[in-house]
């Protein structure tokens, strides 16, 4: 019993600590990368493109 | 006090700092020094860099544009782990930076977000859903700044939706190095147009921006009343996942793109005449994120 009652006590320790630790992150931005968006993550794609027809400002 | 009751009591204590950190306040300032005090629905009021590698972005777009960086992550109360950094060209807000090692991410989230005004958040999330997009962070109360939910379009584009607490920037022509125009490269342009409409209350027109090319190269804008506020094209990199790119106003592009891989960055299109007047490119910073370039106003450009 008195083993049982140490591990719940350091149980709820850490995960006190666990929630306190990551809950600003995941306010924001932090659940972009928690979600399934797996991501533009980036341009890292082949070399440099010709031929292609990029937008921009019309007026 | 026995076992039991120091258990009990040491479990309530966590469940008592839980809750503080769900009431966490994140006081984030506001996009303008100069509100308006009125919301410009579906225009582009921000845009957000996230980075995986927050100094070398910072010393790319300080280099490149002249920016200038202020990091606020703990003073807006998002605590030190979390850097958020406002960015600056000429001492006028004009974006943040976040960097996202801090937040733990399983995927690379490396992009520019962009932030779309809305007048009502809570209707913007409900109609995100209903045209087929989801809601990865709820809307969440950022005090000065206001309410931002950050979304994925239907073709999965991430973008935010915010509606300000003071009032959006007021439209004004962007200088040399500030941000000129907002422009989504999608797979299905017809969808994405009904899910931006229908979002940000915009109303889309055709314009064929290259006579020479097929028809897939027609242009969507999308104004509100006689302001055009962001643009929607086919993609033209076939490899590259729906994505909002932003542009910034630039006099020469190719002096821009010259200067790229010696700050780390790739140039992913190289300096070029628009078929309608001025000069572009397309380039990607230490991190990855892309950013486009182009000459403005376009009858200056050659």
């Amino acid at each position: 019993m008195q083993s049982f009652l140490k591990l719940a006590r350091l149980m709820s320790l850490l995960i006190a600590c666990a929630s306190l630790s990551a809950c600003d992150d995941v306010r924001v931005y932090g659940s972009v990368g928690y979600s399934n968006y797996s991501g533009y993550g980036g341009y890292h794609g082949g070399g440099m493109r010709t031929g292609v027809t990029v937008g921009g400002r019309i007026y | 006090m026995s076992a039991k009751r120091r258990c009990i009591a040491i479990g309530f204590l966590g469940a008592i700092l839980v809750a503080a950190c769900a009431t966490t306040n994140i006081n984030l300032p506001s996009v303008t020094d100069t509100p308006t005090g009125e919301r410009l629905p579906g225009k582009v009021i921000w845009r957000d860099l996230l980075t995986h590698d927050a100094e070398m972005s910072q010393r790319f777009y300080a280099e490149l544009f002249g920016w200038e960086f202020e990091n606020i992550g703990s003073a807006a109360g998002l605590g030190s782990n979390s850097a958020y950094t406002l960015i600056r060209h000429n001492g006028i807000l004009i974006g943040g930076m976040i960097d996202t090692i801090a937040l733990n991410n399983k995927n690379d989230i490396s992009q520019w977000v962009v932030l779309m005004s809305v007048e009502d958040i809570d209707a913007g999330v409900a109609s995100v859903t209903a045209q087929g997009g989801e809601v990865l962070t709820p809307p969440t109360n950022l005090q000065q700044r206001g309410e931002l939910a950050i979304v994925r379009d239907a073709e999965g584009a991430l973008m935010g939706l915010l509606q300000t607490r003071d009032g959006d920037p007021a439209d004004r022509e962007p200088e040399v190095g500030a941000f000129l125009w907002d422009e989504l490269w999608t797979t299905d342009v017809n969808n994405a147009t009904t899910f931006y409409e229908e979002v940000g209350g915009l109303e889309a027109a055709n314009w064929d921006i290259d006579e020479n090319q097929q028809s897939d190269a027609t242009y969507r804008l999308l104004k509100s009343g006689e302001v055009p506020r962001v643009g929607i094209m086919p993609n033209p990199l076939e490899d590259l996942q729906p994505v909002w790119v932003s542009y910034l106003r630039v006099d020469s592009p190719a002096a821009i793109t010259a200067q790229v891989a010696g700050l780390g960055g790739r140039v992913i299109v190289e300096a070029r005449p628009r078929p309608l007047g001025g000069e572009v490119a397309f380039i990607a910073g230490p991190s990855g994120a892309g950013i486009a370039l182009q000459t403005w106003p376009l009858e200056e450009s050659n």
